[in-house]
Order: C-alpha cells, then sequence, then structure tokens
C-alpha cells in the first residue's frame, strides 16, 4: 500500500481517478480501524488532511459550508451552527467520546454511511446538500438522496465528498438530535434528529429523521406534514411516532431488538418536541 | 504490497525518523519501532482508550492514527509529560487520589485527562465523567479517577 | 519437594528456613475425595476440620499433622495439579540473589548494611494492591522506616511463598491474598525483628528485653545506645531455627516466636505505623509514567512475533488449514500447526496478525457443540431449575449431612419433603403466592404454620459473562539449550500453573523454566486457568524457531477463546408465615460448574461438587456456624448440574454474583408481599448476626434509607462473602423513553476486620461494584453454533465512567484478622439495581443483565 498527500483536491480526484483501488483517508477513525481488521485493502491510501479546500466551515450567503475533513470535534463548538443548523452541532456533540470527536470528520462518517451513526439523520433533519467533488465538476446532492444503503451512497467511486451546505433557514427554528444508546458514547440504539419552528406554541415547519432503525435515515415527508401547522399535542405526536414506527426497518443486535427500537421511537419524538418547547 | 515509507515523526519534543509500512499505526511504530511501551494496546479498534496520546494538543487514538498520517503534528505520549524529571500535576494526582488500579488504561486516561484541564481548567464533575468516558477501565469504581482530576480543579481554583 | 531442594534457586539453596515434611504424605493430599460425594465418609468430621462448602472454604486452622491424622482412614490422592499446579517444580531465578553481605532473615526479609530492607511479595499485581499490601503487613511487625523497604517480588515457590488455602500454592485469586497471608507476614515480620534484637543484644551483651524498636533502629535506653538494622546486619548471625517458617501456616515462624519460652508479643494496633495508614503504593508511579513492565511489553533480543487461532471451542482438533493466502504475506516466517492451535509467526506482529487473517481453518467438530446456543441452553437451565423431580447435589442443608445423603440416595420425584422435612408444597410459576396445602409437610416444620402460611416461589436468571481484563492475553517465551531450558514472560495469577503448563508442552522439568512475573493488566480469574492458553503457544512456537516468540491474542482473540462466567437459572420456594417468617427455605440453581471443563482435575479432586457455582448460596458461616448469614433453619440449597462443553471458567464474583442476585432479589419479593420493609426483614434474618446488622443499618443510614425520593428508588442487598460482611443500596431511576437504567449513588458498608491499606479496600469495593454493575446492566456474552458472537468492546459493553454511579462507601473496622474483598462488589451489585426497579416501578427484574430491552418486555407484563 501506497501512501500520498495530495495539496488540492485536483490532485487528490486525478489519483483517485487513476486507481480504481485507491481510498482516501479522512480522521481514520473508521478506515484505519477497517485497516486493522483487514477488512480493506487500498493499493493507495490517500490522505486528505492537507487539502485546504476540504477544511473548516464557512458562511456563505443563506448556507453554511462546512469542508468534508472538519471533525466532530470542531463542529460541536462552532456558534455559527444555529437554528436548523444546530441539529447537525447536536449530533457532533453526541458522537463517541473527545478522542473520536478529535479525530473523526464529518466527510469520512458520512462516506461510510453506517446507519448507526449520527450524522446522517441529522444531515436529513437538516436538510442538508452534500456538494461531491468530480474531475469533471461539482454535484450537489441532497441528504436524503445521498445515502442509498447499509454503508453504500451515491458517491461515485472517483468522486470525493468535499463539504457539506447546511441551509440556514428555517432560521428561527430549534433542532434536536436525540440519542439513546446502551452505554455512553455508543452507536446510537435510535436516534431522533428534529427541526422545529414554533410559532406562539404552533408548529410552522418540522423536518424529523430516525437513525439506527433502517438502512438508511428514516424520513416520511408525511410525517412533517403531520407535526407541520399542528399545535403539537400528544396525540399528533403519537400519529406521528406511530407512523414513523410502522415505516422503521429495523435488525436486531447486539444494542436492541428490532422491536424494541420500533417501540421507543415515538416517545424519544415526544421527548425530542418537548425538549424544544422548553427551550422554546 | 510492503513498501516502507519513510515517516519523521515528533514526539515527545524528539524527532524521530522511522521507516514503517504505511498500513502501521502510531501506536504500533510507538511500541515496537520506537520502544515507547507506555501506550497500551487494549482494542485496537478505537473503543476503550488504552492507547489515548496527543496529537497537537488534542487526545487522539494511536490505535486509530496511521504513523504517515502523523507527520508534521507534535506527538505526546504518557513518556513525554515529565519535566525536569518531575511529574505532571495530573500524574501525581493519580498517584496521590490512587485513581488507578492494574494501571493497562492509565497512561491513556491521564492523557485523556490532561488534555481536558489543558482545554478546560475548571470542568464540573459531570464534564469530566463525559470527557473521560472514552477511557475504559476494568479495575476502578471511576471515583478515584474522578477525584484526582477533581483535586487539580480545585487546585486551580486556589490559585485563582 | 526434594526438586525444590535441588533447584537452582537461591531460596532453595539454603534449607534452613525450612523444614523438610515429616513424611511424603504430607506432601499430597489436602483434600478429601469426594467422588460419591463427602457425606459418605463418616469417619471425617468435616465441621471440625475441613469444609467444602463457601467455596474453597477449608479450614486450615488446624495442623496438617493433625489432619492427616484424623483424615487418616481415607484414602488420599491428590495433587492439584490444575487448579493449583501441580507443586514441587520450579526454577526460581527471577530475582537477584541477594549478594553476601545481605542477610536473608527468612524468607520475606532481607537486610542489607546499607539499611536497605527487602521484603519479599508473593502474590501477583494486578491492580488490588497486595504488592504494597502484603509488604506493610511484614514491615509494621519488622518496625521498619517503610522509606527503608524494597519490595521485590518472590520465585514461584509454593512450598515458600504460596497460599496457604490454596495448599501452599502461589494462587492469586478469590479476594483471599491479604487475608490469608496476613498471620504468616505479621509473624515472618515480628521474628525478624526479633532475630535484629537478639543481635544487637548478644553486641552489647544486654537482655533482649531492654531493648525496643523504633523504625529501623534498635534501641537500648538505659544506655542510650542505638544502631540500626543495616548495621546489625552486618554482622548478624541468623539460626537456621530463626530463619525457619514452621511447617503449616499456623506453626510459621513458630520457633523463633518464642522469647525465653513466652510467646513474642505482635505489635499492639495502637501502635501501627503503617497498617491502616493508606501506604503510597509502589506500583503506582510506574502505572503513571508508562513504565510499569507488563508481559505486553517485554521485548527479548531477537524476538519475533506469533498470531494464533485456536481450537473454536474446547476440544476441537484441527482438521485442515490452507495456508496459501497467508504464506503470500511479507514479513512471515512460518505457519506451524499443532491440533489445539495455528500459528502465523512473523517479524511483526501486523504481519503475523493480517497472515493469520488469512488462514482458511477447519475444526473436527465436537459433538454437539455446533449446535449449541445460548437462548436454547437457557431454556433447559430454567426447565432443570423448576423440574422438582430432578434431584440436586445438596449443597447447603439444614441438618444431619449424612442423613441427608442417605435421603439423597433414596429420593422418589415429588417426596423431597418426607425426608428433608423443610419443604412445603411447591408454588409454581413466579412469585405465585398459594394457600399452604400439604398438612404432612407442615408436621416436619420446625416452626408449626397456620393456615396463613404460604409458600412462594421465584426465578431468576444470569448470563455468560466474560472476564474483560484490559491488556489482551499475551506471553512471551524464549526456549534455550535445545529446548531444554525456557523463560517466560507472562502476567499470571498461577505461577505454579504457568510453569507447570510450559514444562509439561515442551516436556522438561519445572525446574527449566524461569518465570518473569510481569504486572497484570487486569485479572479477574482468568489468568489461574492451568492450560495457560495464553503461554503455551509461545513456548512451542519459541522451541521449534530457535528464538523469542511473542505471543498477543487480540481482543477478539481474547473474546473469542473467552472463558466465560456460567449461565445460570434459579427456582426458589419459601414457606412464608403470616408474620413474614420464613419457615421453609429452597434454592435450586441449574449450572454447569465453571471449573468442570477447563480445571479437570480440581474439580475431580473436590469430588465433582459445584465448588464455584455454589459459593454464596449457602446459609452459614465459613466455620459452618451460623455465623454472618441469615438465619433459615430449614432450608434445602440445590445444585441441579447442566452440561454445556461451554469453556466456563471462575469470574470475579463467581457463583456468588448469580446467587446473591436471586437470595437478595427473592427476600425483596417475600418482604413486599408481607409489607415488611426489605431493611427490617434483612435484620429479622440477622438476628444471631451482631456484626450483620450493624452493617444493614450503617449502610441503610448512609443512604437515608427512609427517605422518599421522586423518580427514583433504593434497593438493598446484603453478602457475607469470604469473612467480610457487606451490604449495598443502589439508588437509580429508569429513564422513561428508553427504559434503561441509571444508578445515581451507591452506597457500601462493609467490615473488612482489620484494613491493612483502607484506601485500597475502598478501591476494591467500588471497583468490583462497577464491575457487577456492568453484569447487572451490559455484560453479556451470547453463543450460537458454538462460538462467542461479541467481538470487542463494542458489542461486549463495560461500564463507562459517565453511566458510573457516585460510590459512598464506608469501612466498618472490626477485631478481627483481614477479610477478603475483591468480589464483594460484584456480588452485591446487580440484586441492589433489581430490588430499587422494583420499589420504583412495582416490576420484578429477574435476567440479568438488565438490558433496555428485557426493562421493557418486563414492564409491558
Amino acid at each position: 500500500m501506497k501512501y500520498v498527500e495530495p495539496t488540492s483536491l485536483s490532485e487528490a480526484l486525478e489519483i483517485l481517478a487513476g486507481d480504481d483501488e485507491a481510498r482516501c483517508l479522512a480522521g481514520g477513525a473508521t478506515l484505519v480501524a477497517m485497516l486493522n481488521a483487514d477488512l480493506v485493502e487500498p493499493s493507495t491510501l490517500i490522505g486528505l488532511r492537507r487539502i485546504d479546500e476540504l477544511a473548516g466551515i464557512t458562511a456563505t450567503g443563506d448556507q453554511l459550508r462546512i469542508g468534508a475533513m472538519t471533525t466532530h470535534a470542531q463542529i460541536a463548538v462552532d456558534g455559527r451552527l444555529t437554528g436548523n443548523a444546530a441539529v447537525v452541532r447536536d449530533a457532533a456533540r453526541q458522537i463517541a467520546h473527545p478522542a473520536i470527536r478529535n479525530m473523526g470528520t464529518i466527510g469520512g462518517a458520512i462516506c461510510h454511511a453506517d446507519p448507526n451513526a449520527d450524522f446522517p439523520g441529522a444531515l436529513v433533519a437538516a436538510n442538508a446538500v452534500l456538494v461531491a467533488a468530480g474531475q469533471s465538476g461539482t454535484r450537489q446532492i441532497p441528504a436524503d438522496e445521498f445515502f442509498l444503503d447499509y454503508l453504500e451512497t451515491s458517491l461515485e467511486e472517483d468522486e470525493i465528498l468535499s463539504a457539506v451546505m447546511l441551509p440556514v433557514e428555517p432560521s428561527g427554528a430549534g433542532a434536536r438530535h436525540l440519542k439513546f444508546s446502551r452505554t455512553h458514547g455508543d452507536y446510537a440504539t435510535v436516534s431522533i434528529s428534529l427541526v422545529l419552528v414554533l410559532d406562539a406554541g404552533a408548529c410552522s415547519y418540522a423536518r424529523v429523521a430516525v437513525g439506527s432503525v433502517g438502512p438508511t435515515p428514516l424520513h416520511l415527508t408525511e410525517v412533517d406534514e403531520i407535526l407541520t401547522g399542528s399545535d403539537l399535542a400528544g396525540e399528533t405526536i403519537r400519529q406521528a411516532g406511530r407512523k414513523l414506527m410502522e415505516a422503521a426497518d429495523p435488525v436486531d443486535d447486539v444494542r436492541g431488538s428490532a422491536e424494541y427500537r420500533r417501540m421507543i421511537i415515538p416517545g424519544l419524538l415526544q421527548r425530542a418536541v418537548d425538549e424544544l418547547r422548553e427551550v422554546g | 504490497m510492503t513498501d516502507k515509507q519513510a515517516v519523521t515523526l515528533s514526539i515527545n519534543g524528539d524527532c524521530h525518523d522511522v521507516l514503517a509500512d504505511p498500513r502501521r499505526t502510531l501506536l504500533q511504530v510507538l511500541r515496537e519501532q520506537l520502544s515507547l511501551t507506555g501506550t497500551k494496546c487494549g482494542c485496537n479498534n478505537g473503543v476503550c482508550g488504552s492507547c489515548t496520546v496527543l496529537i497537537d494538543d488534542l487526545p487522539m487514538r494511536a490505535c486509530l492514527t496511521l504513523a504517515v498520517a502523523a507527520t508534521d503534528r507534535e506527538i505526546t505520549t504518557i513518556e513525554g509529560l515529565e519535566t525536569g524529571g518531575e511529574l505532571h500535576p495530573v500524574q501525581q494526582a493519580f498517584i496521590e487520589y490512587q485513581g488507578m488500579q492494574c494501571g493497562f488504561c492509565t497512561p491513556g486516561m491521564v492523557i485523556a485527562a490532561k488534555a481536558l484541564l489543558d482545554r478546560n481548567p475548571d470542568p464540573t464533575l459531570d464534564e469530566i465523567r463525559d470527557e473521560l468516558s472514552g477511557n475504559l477501565c476494568r479495575c476502578t469504581g471511576y471515583v478515584k479517577i474522578a477525584d484526582a482530576v477533581l483535586s487539580l480543579v480545585d487546585a486551580d481554583r486556589g490559585q485563582n | 519437594m526434594s526438586e525444590i531442594l535441588n533447584s537452582k534457586s537461591s531460596y532453595c539453596r539454603k534449607t534452613s528456613f525450612w523444614r523438610k515434611p515429616e513424611s511424603s504424605e504430607s506432601t499430597r493430599l489436602h483434600v478429601i475425595p469426594l467422588d460419591s460425594g463427602f457425606r459418605q465418609n463418616d469417619d471425617l468430621n468435616l465441621d471440625d476440620d475441613l469444609t467444602l462448602n463457601d467455596g474453597l472454604n477449608l479450614n486450615y486452622g488446624v495442623s496438617r499433622r493433625k489432619f492427616l491424622k484424623q483424615t487418616g482412614g481415607l484414602t488420599f490422592c491428590f495433587a492439584f495439579a490444575g487448579f493449583f499446579g501441580n507443586g514441587g517444580t520450579y526454577a526460581a531465578e527471577s530475582n537477584p540473589t541477594p549478594g553476601p553481605a545481605m542477610a536473608e532473615f527468612n524468607a520475606y526479609v532481607r537486610i542489607s548494611p546499607d539499611g536497605t530492607v527487602t521484603i519479599i511479595n508473593p502474590a501477583a499485581e494486578m491492580g488490588q494492591g497486595v504488592m504494597t499490601a502484603l509488604p506493610v503487613i511484614v514491615a509494621e511487625e519488622l518496625d521498619v522506616e517503610w522509606d527503608d523497604v524494597r519490595i521485590e517480588s518472590s520465585p514461584p515457590i509454593g512450598e515458600v511463598y504460596g497460599d496457604p488455602l490454596f495448599f501452599n500454592r502461589i494462587f492469586t485469586t478469590s479476594s483471599r491474598t491479604v487475608a490469608n497471608y496476613y498471620e504468616r507476614l505479621r509473624r515472618f515480620g515480628r521474628d525478624a525483628r526479633q532475630v535484629l534484637l537478639e543481635n544487637a543484644a548478644g553486641k552489647w551483651g544486654v537482655p533482649v528485653a531492654e531493648l525496643r524498636t523504633a523504625p529501623s533502629l534498635v534501641i537500648h535506653d538505659k544506655s542510650g545506645r542505638s544502631i540500626s538494622y543495616g548495621e546489625i546486619a552486618a554482622f548478624a548471625h541468623i539460626s537456621a531455627d530463626s530463619a525457619a517458617p514452621g511447617e503449616t501456616p499456623g506453626e510459621i515462624g513458630a520457633s523463633a516466636g518464642t522469647l525465653d519460652n513466652q510467646p513474642i508479643q505482635f505489635k499492639a494496633r495502637e501502635n501501627y505505623r503503617l497498617v491502616g495508614r493508606n501506604v503510597p503504593r509502589r506500583d503506582l508511579p510506574g502505572k503513571v509514567t508508562g513504565t510499569a513492565q507488563y508481559s505486553m511489553d517485554a521485548r527479548p533480543a531477537g524476538m519475533v512475533y506469533a498470531a494464533v487461532s485456536r481450537a473454536p471451542v474446547e476440544g476441537a482438533a484441527l482438521r485442515a488449514v490452507n495456508e496459501r493466502d497467508a504464506r503470500s504475506i511479507s514479513g512471515i516466517i512460518d505457519v506451524i500447526k499443532r491440533s489445539e492451535s495455528v500459528a502465523v509467526v512473523a517479524t511483526s506482529y501486523p504481519a503475523a496478525l493480517k497472515a493469520r487473517d488469512r488462514l482458511e481453518i477447519s475444526w473436527h467438530e465436537v459433538e454437539g457443540m455446533s449446535h449449541f446456543n445460548s437462548d436454547e441452553s437457557m431454556q433447559e437451565h430454567r426447565a432443570a431449575a423448576r423440574d422438582l423431580s430432578r434431584n440436586g447435589f445438596p449443597w447447603d442443608v439444614q441438618g444431619d449431612i449424612t442423613s441427608l445423603e442417605r435421603g439423597q440416595n433414596a429420593l422418589e420425584p415429588g417426596t423431597l419433603r418426607d425426608t428433608q422435612g423443610d419443604v412445603a408444597a411447591p408454588g409454581r410459576g413466579q412469585v405465585a403466592l398459594e394457600p399452604r396445602v400439604s398438612r404432612d409437610a407442615q408436621d416436619d416444620m420446625s416452626t408449626p404454620a397456620d393456615e396463613a402460611t404460604r409458600v412462594c416461589s421465584a426465578e431468576y436468571w444470569t448470563d455468560y459473562v466474560y472476564h474483560a481484563q484490559m491488556e489482551p492475553l499475551n506471553a512471551v517465551v524464549s526456549v534455550t539449550d535445545a529446548g531444554k531450558k525456557a523463560e517466560v514472560w507472562a502476567g499470571t495469577q498461577a505461577p505454579a500453573n504457568t510453569v507447570d503448563a510450559v514444562a509439561k508442552i515442551l516436556d522438561i522439568p519445572g525446574n527449566d523454566v524461569k518465570l518473569n512475573r510481569s504486572l497484570l493488566g487486569g485479572g479477574f480469574g482468568r489468568r489461574t486457568v492451568p492450560s495457560m492458553d495464553f503461554v503455551v503457544d509461545a513456548a512451542w512456537l519459541s522451541k521449534l524457531l530457535r528464538r523469542p516468540v511473542k505471543v498477543v491474542w487480540t481482543r477478539e482473540d481474547d473474546l473469542r477463546s473467552g472463558h466465560l462466567k456460567p449461565m445460570t437459572a434459579h427456582f426458589l420456594r419459601a414457606a412464608v408465615d403470616d408474620q413474614g417468617k420464613i419457615c421453609a427455605w429452597q434454592h435450586r440453581v441449574a449450572s454447569d460448574e465453571a471449573i468442570k471443563l477447563l480445571d479437570r482435575p480440581s474439580y475431580e479432586a473436590f469430588g465433582k461438587v459445584p465448588i464455584t457455582s455454589m459459593l454464596g448460596s449457602s446459609h452459614h458461616g465459613m466455620d459452618r456456624s451460623i455465623g454472618d448469614a441469615y438465619d433459615l433453619p430449614q432450608r434445602l440449597v440445590e445444585h441441579i448440574p447442566m452440561d454445556t462443553g461451554v469453556r466456563l471458567y471462575p469470574v470475579r464474583g463467581v457463583g456468588a454474583t448469580p446467587n446473591n442476585l436471586a437470595i437478595e432479589s427473592f427476600l425483596d419479593e417475600i418482604a413486599a408481599q408481607r409489607n415488611i420493609d426489605p431493611v427490617d426483614l434483612r435484620l429479622r434474618l440477622l438476628h444471631k448476626s451482631a456484626r450483620g446488622r450493624r452493617i444493614i443499618e450503617t449502610v441503610a443510614g448512609m443512604a437515608d434509607w427512609t427517605r422518599a425520593r421522586p423518580g427514583r428508588a433504593l434497593g438493598i442487598a446484603y453478602t457475607h462473602y469470604v469473612d467480610t460482611v457487606a451490604a449495598a443500596i443502589a439508588e437509580i431511576s429508569c429513564d422513561h423513553t428508553s427504559e434503561k437504567i441509571i444508578v445515581h449513588n451507591v452506597w457500601i458498608a462493609a467490615d473488612v476486620g482489620l484494613a491493612i491499606q483502607p484506601d485500597n479496600v475502598r478501591a476494591q469495593l467500588e471497583g468490583a461494584m462497577i464491575h457487577g454493575l456492568g453484569y447487572a446492566l451490559s455484560e453479556r456474552v451470547t453463543i450460537r453454533n458454538g462460538l462467542i458472537q461479541q467481538r470487542n468492546f463494542h458489542d461486549y459493553s463495560v461500564m463507562r465512567m459517565a453511566d458510573a454511579p457516585v460510590i459512598h462507601v464506608e469501612l466498618l473496622h472490626s477485631d478481627s484478622a483481614p477479610t477478603g474483598v475483591g468480589e464483594t462488589g460484584s456480588i452485591l451489585a446487580p440484586a441492589t439495581v433489581a430490588n430499587a426497579f422494583a420499589v420504583l416501578t412495582g416490576k420484578r427484574l429477574r435476567h440479568i443483565p438488565f438490558t433496555p430491552d428485557r426493562i421493557r418486555q418486563v414492564l409491558r407484563t
């Protein structure tokens, strides 16, 4: 295996295009674990850490641009991620433990597309758009369409995820990523990502995604619509929760049975709403 | 397949030139090539925290860091905490409060505690518990580890 | 024995300090042959001499001679080849030979003219602090300045440094180290001091009685003279007698223990300067600087690495290996096979691992194991526990053991009460309260039952768990001299077992195996196993390759080859009168015995009794009097043996954890049924134990037991285990969304006798509590098709700091000798949580770990 560290995105894309077995190394939190376990064997490893275009968070008009190499720790403390974008910051705060948050990057995490991870659901709830860079240019992929299956994304093999674009709107939104895990810092048994705009107790905007209950984040427009325009009464939330529960397709694993995962969705939704109401 | 690459690592203030397979983790290079065996391997999976080192002053997992990707960064291991033969206050506090038993997790725990206090000299008990949760300890009740870290918080307050 | 005398050891060359046994018999048996139950040996008075009960509880107050005399009619042929090593063959050069100028006062004390006092620590330091605690005991009686003390690890010579309880093998386990070495070490310290006094007296020509010691000094007040221990060491004459331990623990040092035929006094406790004062642990500085040496850190010159695949189930033999892919990995030296394991040796560990993972290995099936599933096995355990027609092994019965044995043989299904006289009609189902129906059973009850007496019953279950010591198992072995000698670096709780296992696989005498005793990155029982499965591979590989070999298990290897704490199912019944008095008690424990498969010699030597399974199940003290046990005068505690073929082994808390869960949960269920406060019920049951009541009252006070706390609840549990009396109360809440239990506070009160190092005792109680809360809440191994399903800490979940409660410990000191504390917390934890949960929700959790999934199911019923 060869290790290279290009200093520009175009250089990295060129190496990637020229080598079918090349893989990109972001923070390493997942890929190095896979290397250690001999699960991957790239011919070339492209270290992305020296590419400035992938670094940092910038505000661009009505969007926040998070470079793919931005670490969870950096996202967790960035005060610009408010309103709608706060759901991503809330998720970043809850990923694993400090040492992992210092290493792991948002780009690496979402390209791995582990449905038990925190970012996928949060990005769907935040209506994020993911920027894929290829040699022929970039394309923008809504988070909803990015996650295709377990560990599978719509990124092409010769593309590199360069940034995550988070809309600032709706600006008055409150956001919560609520995660339940067996032990502190573990992957979520179930997580819920919720963005709400509350107007005098009524809900004028809602977007909710559930993680760890299927191969990709669970997002139902129908549920957003049930909540939007309602006063978020208990029965409304129960109805939304039931819809999510019915659509969920979790698996049995060491973190919890499929049934258990399904059953706690409504309660998590209720709690997320309650917590946002308290703040709001 | 196993083309080794020259890697220069800055560890505890010293530069080390090593020839390493790019697949080698920093943990492997520390322990096997540089004989810095204070950093421990408990899971090789990033989960247990025994291999926690500072990279540019931030705690990270040496088992999830490739040595080749650690060049031009300042690495601090447990062996680098003493200055002028004096133990670091965190090390002293861990001894004083008996914040360890078998000691296998201790280098990682001490590093994580130092990083926490460097960033936040005045953490609450809950913050300490949250921040150190990435480091598994199978022996202690965690009580004495928290006490050790809290003792430094109090000391700082006293100075202020 | 003669091998020891002839061994290379500097200790052993000098035969003066211990006497050769009088007869060869004394080297053999130390326990009763039990193959059909010790109850048959009517001529053996168990109660007096040797209690094979409540765990390795062999009363050593009796001298070996006396014991042999009393039991002479039996055929004793017992070499603890497994549990305790076969004894006798060790090399011992792991420590430097004392220099000529250094005076060896006895096996535990050397003093050099520069004043350095070397104290030998016999036990394995695995975090519990014994490498300091044991020398402190010596140093106190020796009256030495602690700063003058140097601590040295003992060679693995069992006869000199072994634990009396374990037949003079070094066997650091079972919460016993400080308790079991205490008496011996204080005598050695005292006697060495006496030698110093005698030598000073001789030099000055004054009576010994006019001398006293101050730390590291002998002082003659009349003349104002003083002399340091080091100065005395330069000229000291040490007689063979004064350096000789007695032949039994009770007599160790006895020859030097008299002065003018008056026994030499021990130091009065009020004069202690070290014991009870938290002497700083000597192992800590190296641990915070990273210089502490574990076997993981050993790197002898020329060392190569091996990664090993071991048989996935016990007894599986290698069938075939396809090694083509593995051999393509650069750095590979060789792929080497034997029946039990396949190893890849390479110049680096990553290369060895990578190649190992590319081996395609098939193993022969072990009958039944390829279909073994833990979930199904649990159903079988449960059915066995419930099936009263299936007679168990009667472990603890009130009354005459011999009559019970006759009864057992005569028993037919359903006739239990006729011979036991203490079990009323069975209740079915969980916590069923049924009218007492059986008049004839009532006739046998000690307390006349009335119409209000009822029988209640309940079940509890525990899953497999794994040791999860933080240092994955590993060892380095260097075989030299054409295969005739070996040097071993290993963290071991049982040095004799390690030496024996290496000697056996190399087919050389144990004398030719040199063991370097490393610090242990945790043990919890795993590192006693006679097979020394984590050591022997390095030995045979080193022999073949003629260079040092380090075998390191990955965490995945460590889990895959996990030696599990047995799963258990418990069925309990009690007849309870309307006052809440328990008139009869039956506790059936279905489990596979933890030493049955992997320590067969010990298992057979113990007479195939469920020795570790039933720890903590008996309702009597270590001497068979009621002691600090609950007063349950009519009782039958029995074991229903299960045969699983799973690799099982004692894990911290052993059978006492599940048994405590069952007993303490059941008591709370009874208390709830009869509207009795759980604390009150326990105080009533402990009416014969002031020590027990004091602990219950103390812990209740600590937790402010009667104070209501909205959203939270308290649960209590009590144990008397290896003479420690302890109780804990957990304060929990349950997250109503996720149904995850949160433990906020735990209060522990423990009477540990004399606490040598009180902070260390607290550390043990706290650490074991966290360990036990792991058992209670998250730790679980499952097996499918014979294979352990968990792989690493991501799916074998031990407690992390943020999930840990605040733990409050209060030690109650008493005048008795130190008692064992290494497991107490791990025993109490699950029941405290279960009992608190019942108060909080009205629902009973019966199956540890109490995962959110299980909690949810219970709450829905």
